[in-house]
């Protein structure tokens, strides 16, 4: 081993440097050094490295404590004159303080977006353990399985722990207690296994005995409320659809917030296979989700292969293989998407860099004003290190003054930031506090190190005799960063444009049927027999303009069928279509176009149940010319195809238009469609609710706008466009108040030059134009870098979209304009100022 | 009268059992195995550093040792007013430590 060379590792000896004067740590590096070889010698490498970073880390404190009580006065020092300039360039340290504020809210606002994403079904204890069971066949993946998987897998793999079915009713139930009905669209079905492989929290009642019984139910605070206000609700008897009675076994406290399992109210599995039968005991049906507990440490990899096959081999789909679903995972795999996290992450950070980026901007363009200063301080006997301690010190003092104002911002706004978002985010978190301290240091520490190592080079002898000539050097990499700064900007402008466009189209390439002015009403269980009544009734009035029926109602059809066989089409070949049943009228009501043949019509009696209309999907997944007469057998039943209608969307615009085809059947009617007249909206609701309550009494009116249901879809793509708006603004307000603090400076720096100018005979104009060349350069630099990268990405992100729009040059030169327009009008103001002024100011001093 | 702070006062000690071989190293092993946990570098040098300032310390570099990459040792050594101090602390100690005071904790 060479004696005169260093074994500790080098970031450490950095560390060391950094915080010890020059004797102590020639005299710690010797210690550690000596330590550090008998370690490694006697222990190993890796044990001696592991007790070096320890011990190093173990002494920092006593070191900075050391250097805190040996060096007070000079703090002191710095703490003055970092105030003292704070309070004379207030201007300055406002832009500096509101810029990184802004940007640091900016990051709690999308950090707490973040979490949040994160947190969903992170409550229940054993998550990690937990899986839905996925079926997947040749045909399409399903969420959903047969009734007897639960208890089969529980029974017949010893590693599955325990296992719980998660199942719905198929319509909304009317649930009354005395005098109050209310229909009820959230009542899930479990089995009593549930409460112990998820948890739900009790407010009354046992999770262990509360299914003991099939009759029984569990509510939510809420509905526990609605029903019984100020009353025990613990046992009371609550009616099912005028016929079962329910007995109260518990309270669940308001579900929390972050569960992708929702429901108002739970019952027992076991209430449905008794009142249903048979349904529950096959295998090729399915229609309920099945939960899966693994044993501890089970690896579900392994798990996998052997239970893929169980449907297989009890009789059901020979197609299907059964997959684990990470519950963990569901709530990405079904109601959100991962990507969101990274493109708001991606946000975050672009924000926090431009903040850093004008902070270290405006701190190295004042470097002149404080080159003297340093200069004495060398003088005197400081070293670089200490203007580096002074210099970091002021940018952290400035980064947690930024991170309290920014607090403030994140507790008075996130209100609206909820709204924006739809979320219920708290900011009692502790997570919030580390957040933010991480930030202040984060900001204060990259922001600062520039300004910091950039200043402390400055050699005094050149300060002071007034030869500074860094400035060239340092004022291409200001142009740079603001160059930087704006493509980011730009880039984010780009994709709020992307977003709002995509949505535009959306909404412009329209249905495919007319969903304005429909009103829609749920018909509840036992009531569709009084649907040919109440049609009647409605017909004829001149408040009314068509009444029509379906059983999976608009905006979206989510039944799929398969089992249908055609002429032509491979026998051995299972194709699934989407399927619908309607009443006659639907195609006139929704106004819907035929594309060919007839549709269904109430006089022949043969349309009934053997009667299709397909849409031009289908007609070409049959690949034939003309389908109209063309027999179509389901299961066994004849039937003909009697006409064609064009595509509507029936499905979210993400997919494409599937083939769908219509059946005409009355009986499997469960949701009203009314088309009413424009005006005179408010009598038509009128009539119709009179007629339902003379019809169909004892079932609660309730009804929605077709259009009103439709928008709700576009929610969350709104959303997500709303806060990419909000952040590009902010990305854009921060950029230009960097650039609004560089223009000052500029001007300021050249108001000599500007002088001599005027007095030479420069007009105005031409002085306006020679302050704002410059920053327009960057911004074009800027442009000519967002513009492929832009485009690229946000096509990246339209590919995720069936229906999309292009990204269109016209958004990329809109972006980049207005960011120069912005970018200009910021500077001219000072530009105007500086050129304005008399140049006798300026001069006199001379 | 001298009062040192309790950190000092270890250290002190620790220099004057060491005699002749009081230096980073074996005076962070000497007070950890005094007082029975671990000092960090940091912890020792601090109280060090303040002995030295006041005088109760000497402090003098020796010859490089290749074991520390080829630096010399500061080694400690204690003045005369340190051994003062030292006595001093005894004293107070025994005043205040009286025998009930013992009787009573044993």
């Amino acid at each position: 081993m060479n004696p005169r060379k260093d074994t500790l590792p080098f970031p450490g000896k950095a560390i060391l440097w950094f915080f010890l004067n020059d004797d102590d740590y020639y005299q710690a590096i010797g210690d550690f050094e000596e330590e550090y070889r008998f370690k490694a010698e006697t222990k190993g490498p890796v044990r001696a490295k592991l007790w070096f970073w320890f011990l190093l880390f173990k002494s920092l404190p006593g070191f900075i404590s050391d250097h805190l009580y040996w060096r007070g006065v000079m703090i002191k020092n710095y703490m003055k004159i970092a105030l003292r300039n704070i309070k004379n360039q207030k201007g300055y340290s406002f832009i500096n303080i509101t810029g990184l504020a802004v940007g640091i809210a900016c990051c709690l606002f999308i950090i707490l977006w973040v979490f949040d994403e994160l947190s969903f079904d992170r409550f229940h204890k054993d998550v990690d353990n937990i899986y839905q069971v996925l079926v997947h066949t040749d045909v399409r993946n399903n969420s959903t399985s047969p009734a007897l998987l639960a208890a089969t897998l529980k029974e017949e793999f010893p590693d599955i722990e325990d296992a719980t079915r998660f199942h719905w009713f198929f319509q909304d139930a009317l649930i009354s207690y005395k005098n109050k009905s209310f229909y009820e669209r959230r009542i899930r079905l479990v089995d009593p296994s549930f409460f112990s492989m998820f948890n739900f929290p009790f407010l009354r009642g046992d999770p262990d005995s509360a299914f003991e019984e099939p009759y029984s139910i569990v509510l939510s605070k809420e509905s526990a409320e609605k029903y019984f206000p100020k009353q025990d609700p613990m046992g009371k008897i609550l009616t099912m659809n005028q016929e079962h009675e329910l007995t109260v076994t518990g309270v669940i406290d308001n579900r929390p917030r972050n569960s992708t399992l929702r429901f108002e109210m739970l019952m027992p599995m076991e209430f449905r296979v008794l009142t249903e039968g048979s349904w529950y005991t096959e295998w090729t049906n399915f229609f309920v989700y099945s939960f899966v507990k693994l044993k501890d440490g089970t690896n579900p990899e392994s798990t996998n292969p052997k239970i893929a096959d169980v449907i297989k081999n009890n009789g059901g789909r020979q197609d299907s293989a059964l997959a684990l679903l990470p519950f963990g995972e569901r709530y990405f795999f079904f109601y959100s998407e991962k990507s969101n996290i990274y493109v708001f992450l991606t946000v975050a950070a672009f924000i926090l860099i431009i903040a850093c980026f004008n902070f270290m901007n405006l701190s190295t363009a004042r470097s002149a004003k404080r080159a003297k200063e340093i200069g004495m301080r060398k003088v005197v006997g400081a070293f670089r290190k200490h203007i580096i301690y002074q210099f970091l010190g002021e940018s952290l003092f400035f980064s947690f003054t930024a991170v309290i104002l920014a607090l403030v911002m994140v507790a008075l706004l996130l209100p609206l930031f909820n709204k924006l978002t739809g979320k219920e985010i708290l900011l009692n978190q502790p997570f919030i506090l580390l957040a933010s301290i991480g930030l202040a240091l984060f900001t204060g520490l990259a922001a600062g190190s520039y300004p910091a190592l950039f200043l402390s080079s400055f050699q005094p002898v050149k300060v002071l005799t007034g030869k500074l000539k860094s400035r060239a050097k340092s004022s291409v990499l200001r142009k740079a960063l603001v160059a930087f700064q704006f493509t980011l900007s730009i880039l984010l402008i780009i994709g709020m444009f992307v977003v709002y466009k995509q949505i535009n189209y959306f909404q412009s390439i329209g249905t495919g049927y007319n969903k304005d002015h429909i009103v829609s009403i749920p018909m509840g269980r036992g009531s569709e027999k009084y649907f040919y009544a109440f049609k009647n009734e409605l017909q004829g009035d001149a408040r009314i303009l068509g009444v029509t029926g379906t059983a999976a109602s608009l905006p979206y059809f989510n039944w799929h069928q398969s089992g249908f066989h055609w002429e032509g089409k491979d026998p051995d070949k299972q194709i699934s279509v989407s399927y619908n049943a309607v009443d006659n009228d639907f195609v006139e009501t929704l106004n819907i176009r035929m594309v060919e043949g007839r549709s269904f019509a109430r006089e022949i009696a043969s349309d009934e149940s053997a009667s299709y209309l397909v849409n031009q999907e289908m007609v070409k997944l049959m690949g034939k010319e003309s389908v109209v007469g063309e027999a179509l057998i389901h299961m066994g039943n004849p039937g003909m195809i009697i006409g064609v209608v064009e595509n509507f969307h029936f499905q979210w615009y993400r997919n494409q238009i599937e083939p769908l085809i219509l059946q005409l059947l009355p009986q499997g009617v469960d949701n009203l469609l009314i088309r009413i007249p424009p005006e005179n909206v408010t009598s038509s609701l009128k009539l119709i609710k009179q007629t339902w309550e003379k019809i169909i009494p004892g079932y609660p009116f309730e009804y929605s706008f077709l259009d009103d249901d439709f928008s709700r879809n576009f929610r969350a793509i709104e959303r997500t466009g709303g806060i990419l708006n909000s952040f590009a603004v902010l990305a854009v307000i921060i950029s230009c108040l960097g650039l609004f603090g560089l223009a000052s400076f500029a001007a300021e720096e050249r108001t000599k030059e500007i002088g001599i100018r005027k007095v030479l005979g420069s007009s105005t104009s031409a002085i306006v134009m020679l302050l704002t060349k410059d920053f327009s350069k960057c911004i074009l630099l800027a442009t000519l870098i967002a513009w492929p990268v832009g485009y690229f990405v946000m096509n990246q992100w339209l590919s995720n979209f069936a229906y999309r729009t292009k990204v269109g040059f016209s958004i990329l030169i809109f972006s980049s304009m207005l960011a120069l327009i912005i970018a200009v009008l910021t500077i001219s103001y000072q530009s105007i100022k500086a050129a304005l002024a008399n140049p006798v100011d300026s001069l006199r001093y001379e | 009268m001298i009062l040192l702070s309790r950190s000092e006062e270890i250290v002190l000690l620790a220099i004057w059992k060491l005699k002749d071989n009081a230096y980073g190293v074996s005076i962070r092993e000497q007070v950890s195995k005094d007082t029975g946990h671990e000092w960090s570098f940091g912890a020792v040098y601090k109280p060090l550093k303040k002995l030295v300032h006041n005088d109760y310390v000497e402090k003098r570099s020796s010859e490089p040792f290749p074991e520390r990459g080829g630096r010399s040792k500061y080694m400690y050594s204690l003045t005369s007013s340190g051994k003062k101090a030292l006595k001093e602390i005894r004293k107070i100690y025994q005043a205040v430590w009286t025998e009930e005071c013992k009787l009573a904790f044993d």
